[in-house]
């Protein structure tokens, strides 16, 4: 089964026109260089610049942090309260957490199998890390029935609010990803040339690891205040 | 022998065929521009027909008016407003001008539009996730609109919702109109989110050849930096509005205390504090001011530059300043809470932070003054926006000296002194930029001129109208008149010191600027299908790269055939140059004596 | 042209400025020592910020005066002067950071006293004031000098306990809640401020001080009224829709007048 992963041959680089000399009016401008924050890497046309993928998944990173770290910040500041009482995580947790690091690993071999152009084998791992990544959502959910038989509400525990806010807003963040493999399955499994295999999914791993690592966050904060 | 200007060639965009991929559900960044500009001027024209609907009820508030009783059945039986509806009118006033026009209009209309032009690009980074941004708005513009035709109507907690009073059923009405505006906000944070993460990357990486950082409009610096604030703080907001709407609905308590009594019932709640809320709040609405003015700081210099045919006098230190206001921005959000019952001694802290933020926007200031300085001006319509801009910014500013000083601030807070300053600073000053912006552009957006005699007579009557309207507000603050009071005749010492006189000639004032705006509005209508056609590409001989265009540019822009930059954005009247200015793709010699 | 809009930025500078000094519009007779000490910190500012202010519109409008109308020469080519962004960076940082320092005292003392514990100074007179949609209550200590502990489950208006007070409680049996509230002029007094549903905000503007009322919070607001007459409380946050009606009076008596205001109030609840 040939499946593309290359750039089509027929499409065209941009071709670079060699820039002389630089333009010495204007505000003492330097002249136009040619890589990274001069803009030259790009040509012209970043819609070849692979670079974006991964640096908008950086730019995103930097806006869920806020999020996160504004219900953090609220509820270091609401742990002080006379209500406050401590929570015990449900174990099935342990297990989720387990599948989600996992998954970051089958991710990784996805990653590199991209690198070697095996289709297959991308198939494959992306497969994996997306079961893992639903395995991880149902021990989530089984984890809130164990809260919830352990009497843990949203009423009156504001320890048990956070919890549940914190694992919901994860789990939307997981599901996305989840939504981003899905495509990344569908792009390598369908005939159809794909120009850019290894950006998206670079990008992608990239946002998958940090899933991770918030999550690991979130498991810290709630053992420690929750 | 001069160079040649040189070139990237690139692969074209298939246009889309259809009307709907074309108009409506398009991936075009100058689509998407035009119709967020079309959503802001649909929402400033409801946000100004509330805030009418306010200065008429003030001035006569039992004056009965048959339209608004079918219009708003409950708001306004008999025609006559209630004190509720007078709430609910400030509330959305003060959303949709805040949400749907000041951070819509700069950012997502001016921004999208010109800048993928400006640095030499074929479109955004991202022009799938620039429509999703878009409609996102518009939903979320639909569900503030809905909050008016709940059962209970819209929500009257003011744009700040401060709980417990939006976070209780009981204090208020019990309808859905809160959750909805709850609901209609986090649709936008997540749309900014997306939108700014979109302007991110496509400044940093779609710049064309030769288009360094430093070479790039002020215009461009103000989307990026704006994109930055708007990428920081929105994910904060959106974190406070789940937790309210949380309390609202399931029942938690992340902003209600214990023991509340509302209408001789206990509330069953215990243990949140109210002012968690602001701190959320504020942490997104302080940087949400420089959302709303920082593009139009940009817009202004490009224009004072364009018009006085000079460079921007200090291009280095105003980008420097807008990454200081930036800054102190995300660190001042407690001079909105010196009465909020916070620390007195974190009041300090606020308060020293807040004036030095003062200190980069009076280096922009002066350096405005300083680009006109020794210019040759045109006073062309663009221009006279942009002067008025500088005069009405000095004057929102300047009373930011009382309001940061907490001592001060205890008689001046929730006074119309506040109303005055903030809507001069961020409110009138942003659209003072719009105006110059879209009348510099509207000949490359539409390829055609908007009629100058009107544009002029419009910038009179909004000058003197909006020195007219907020003036006054100073004196009302002066006499300790509260703000969000549904009638002035509740207290004793303002009915004995003149308010009443003072809110009349705010009234009438107010009615003059609205005509205004319905000139600018018949202008704009007009001139779209019937202005002049331009002498050429470049009206307004100006330098950067979207004016080396067709007007309008086509679907990708630069048909394939990028320019490569040469030059920083301000080469207005170089020494040794035939022409008085040089265009950002120029190369030496291009414009040299011969 | 050029002359039109010079004028006009001149004009409406003035016309911003002026009444603000000269017009019937100033700040309400100051009757604390704090709300005069207030009064010189806004005038300080507001002679600095209207010297800024006029200098930038003056130079605006003399920009365009100049260079707006038909000249032969060329714009000048500058791109900036290094000395004069310096000039302005710390100019304007030595101003505006000075105004904050220089009303730094007067923010300590309205606040910063009352945040420390107030028990055992017999002579500052301490009176509670709660909010509620959309009146206030005024709550005196009594005879005995202590507030009585409330209880929300307590709270009756027919029977005038709109607080809650526990009436067979020692300390709360004497506690006194009226709608008004009296003060002697001459003596230190401290205002426990509270609320029982939204947030109100306790604003007398002679005062020149503001706090919020916050449900679940004690704010705590002190002052020294030495003039005699009667004020308006007005409510300056949000409350709902009878917002613009919340008000109360403030009424500064003589020392005697207000003993004998206070057991006429005790013997009417009786």
């Amino acid at each position: 089964m040939a499946v593309t992963l290359q750039p089509p041959a027929d499409a065209k680089r941009p071709t670079r026109v060699d820039v002389r000399s630089a333009g010495s009016g204007g505000f003492g401008s330097p002249p136009p260089d040619t890589r990274g924050w001069g803009g030259g890497d790009s040509g012209g046309d970043g819609f070849h610049s692979e670079q974006r993928y991964k640096l908008a998944v950086w730019v995103g990173i930097a806006g869920i942090v806020m999020f996160f770290a504004a219900i953090s910040s609220a509820m270091v500041v609401s742990s002080v309260r006379e209500d406050w009482r401590h929570i015990t995580l449900p174990p099935v947790l342990w297990l989720s957490s387990g599948a989600l690091l996992l998954s970051s690993l089958t991710f990784e071999a996805a990653k590199r199998a991209v690198r070697r152009r095996g289709a297959k084998d991308v198939r494959k791992w992306m497969l994996f890390t997306a079961l893992l990544g639903v395995g991880f959502l149902i021990g989530q959910f089984s984890g809130w029935s164990q809260m919830l038989s352990q009497g843990v509400v949203l009423r009156g525990q504001p320890s048990g609010a956070f919890f549940y806010l914190l694992t919901a807003a994860h789990g939307l963040h997981v599901l996305g990803g989840l939504g981003v493999l899905g495509y990344v399955v569908m792009r390598v499994s369908i005939r159809r040339p794909w120009p850019r295999p290894k950006a998206v999914v670079e990008a992608a791993a990239l946002y998958w690891h940090f899933i991770g690592v918030l999550w690991l966050y979130i498991v810290v904060l709630l053992l420690y205040l929750g | 022998m001069p160079e040649a200007i040189t070139y990237t060639e690139v692969e074209r965009h298939a246009e889309p065929k259809s009307f709907v991929g074309r108009w409506i559900f398009s991936t075009d960044h100058k689509v998407i521009g035009i119709q967020y500009l079309l959503l802001a001027i649909v929402a400033a024209f409801v946000g100004m027909a509330l805030s009418m609907l306010m200065r008429i009820r003030l001035v006569w508030p039992d004056r009965p008016y048959a339209f608004l009783e079918t219009l708003f059945p409950t708001g306004a039986p008999d025609g006559v407003m209630t004190p509720e509806f007078y709430l609910a009118l400030l509330t959305m006033h003060g959303t949709i001008m805040v949400f749907m026009v000041l951070t819509t209009a700069p950012q997502g209309g001016f921004g999208n539009y010109f800048l993928p032009i400006q640095i030499g690009a074929a479109d955004m980074a991202f022009p799938r996730l620039n429509m999703l941004a878009f409609w996102l708005t518009f939903l979320s513009f639909m569900t503030l609109m809905a909050a008016f035709f709940v059962t209970g109507g819209a929500p009257g907690s003011g744009w700040t919702a401060y709980p417990p009073l939006s976070a209780l059923r009981e204090a208020t009405s019990a309808g859905n109109g809160q959750d909805l505006w709850i609901a209609s906000i986090a649709i936008f944070c997540l749309a900014s989110v997306l939108s700014a993460i979109n302007f991110i990357v496509t400044t940093l990486e779609m710049r064309t050849q030769g288009m360094t950082l430093m070479r790039m409009p002020l215009t461009v610096w103000g989307w990026f930096t704006t994109a930055v604030i708007g990428l920081l703080a929105f994910g904060v907001l959106l974190a406070g509005g789940i937790l309210l709407l949380m309390d609202r609905n399931l029942d938690t308590s992340f902003f209600i205390p214990a023991g509340l009594v509302v209408s001789d019932r206990l509330i069953d709640r215990a243990g949140g504090s109210p002012i968690l809320w602001q701190h959320l709040f504020w942490f997104f609405g302080h940087p949400e001011v420089y959302i709303a003015i920082l593009p139009g700081m940009g817009i202004i210099s490009h224009v004072l530059a364009t018009f006085s045919r000079k460079p921007v006098f200090g291009y280095r230190a105003m980008i420097y300043a807008m990454g200081a206001i930036a800054g102190l921005g995300f660190v001042v959000w407690g001079h909105h809470m010196f009465v909020s019952g916070m620390s007195p001694y974190s009041a300090m802290t606020f308060s020293i932070l807040t004036m030095a933020i003062g200190v980069p926007s009076a280096i922009k200031t002066f350096n405005w003054i300083g680009t006109m300085w020794g210019g040759r001006l045109r006073l062309d319509s663009p221009m006279l926006y942009a002067i008025g801009f500088v005069s009405i910014f000095v004057a929102g500013g300047i009373t930011g000296l009382f309001l940061g000083q907490p001592a001060l601030d205890m008689y001046f807070h929730d006074t119309y002194f506040v109303v005055a300053h903030f809507h001069l600073i961020m409110g009138v000053a942003a659209v003072m930029a719009m105006f110059a912006g879209l009348v510099y552009w509207f000949p490359k957006m539409f390829g055609r001129m908007m009629n100058e005699p009107l544009n002029k007579l419009h910038f009179w009557l909004t000058m003197f109208g909006v020195y007219g309207v907020f003036g006054p507000m100073h004196f009302l603050g002066t006499l300790g008149h509260p703000r969000r009071y549904a009638e002035i005749s509740g207290v004793d010492y303002l009915a004995e010191r003149g308010s009443a006189e003072l809110h009349y000639f705010i009234t009438i004032a107010s009615m003059i600027l609205v005509t205004a705006q319905l000139l600018f509005l018949v202008n704009f209508l007009w001139s779209l299908f019937a202005g002049k056609k331009p002498q050429s590409d470049n009206p307004w001989e100006s330098t950067s790269l979207e004016w080396t265009l067709p007007s309008p540019p086509p679907h990708d822009n630069f048909a394939g055939r990028i320019p490569v930059v040469r030059r920083g954005p301000y080469d207005y009247s170089v020494p040794g140059s035939a022409k008085d200015f040089l265009m950002q793709h120029e190369p030496d010699g291009a414009g040299a004596a011969e | 042209m050029a002359f039109i809009v010079a004028v006009a930025i001149w004009l409406l500078a003035l016309a911003l400025l002026l009444p603000a000094w000269f017009g019937p519009w100033g700040f309400p007779e100051a009757i604390t020592p704090l709300a005069r000490q207030i009064d010189s910190r806004m005038t300080l500012t507001f002679v600095l910020s209207g010297a800024i202010f006029l200098l930038s519109q003056f130079a605006l409008g003399y920009a365009v005066l100049r260079f707006g109308r038909k000249r032969k020469e060329a714009a000048t080519y500058i791109e900036g002067s290094a000395r004069w962004e310096m000039l302005w960076t710390a100019g304007g940082a030595a101003i505006f950071i000075g105004l904050s320092l220089a009303s730094y005292s007067a923010w300590a003392e309205a606040r910063f006293d009352a945040e420390r514990h107030s028990a055992g100074d017999a002579d500052r007179l301490i009176v509670e004031v709660v909010g509620q949609q959309f009146v206030w209550n005024i709550r005196y200590t009594g005879p005995d000098g202590d507030f009585g502990p409330t209880d929300p489950k307590l709270i009756d208006d027919s029977m005038g306990n709109a607080l809650g007070v526990d009436r067979t409680h020692p300390m709360g049996e004497d506690d006194l809640i009226v709608p008004r509230l009296a003060l002697p002029v001459g003596r230190e007094v401290e205002i426990v401020l509270k609320s029982k549903d939204v947030l109100h905000n306790f604003f007398v503007p002679e005062l020149r001080i503001k706090l919020d009322a916050v449900p679940g919070l004690e704010g705590r607001l002190r002052f020294t009224p030495d003039k005699k007459g009667t004020y308006e409380i007005a409510c300056s946050e949000l409350c709902g829709l009878g917002h613009y009606r919340m008000r109360a009076f403030m009424e500064v008596m003589e020392p005697a007048a207000f003993e004998t205001w206070l057991s006429e109030q005790a013997q009417y609840v009786q």
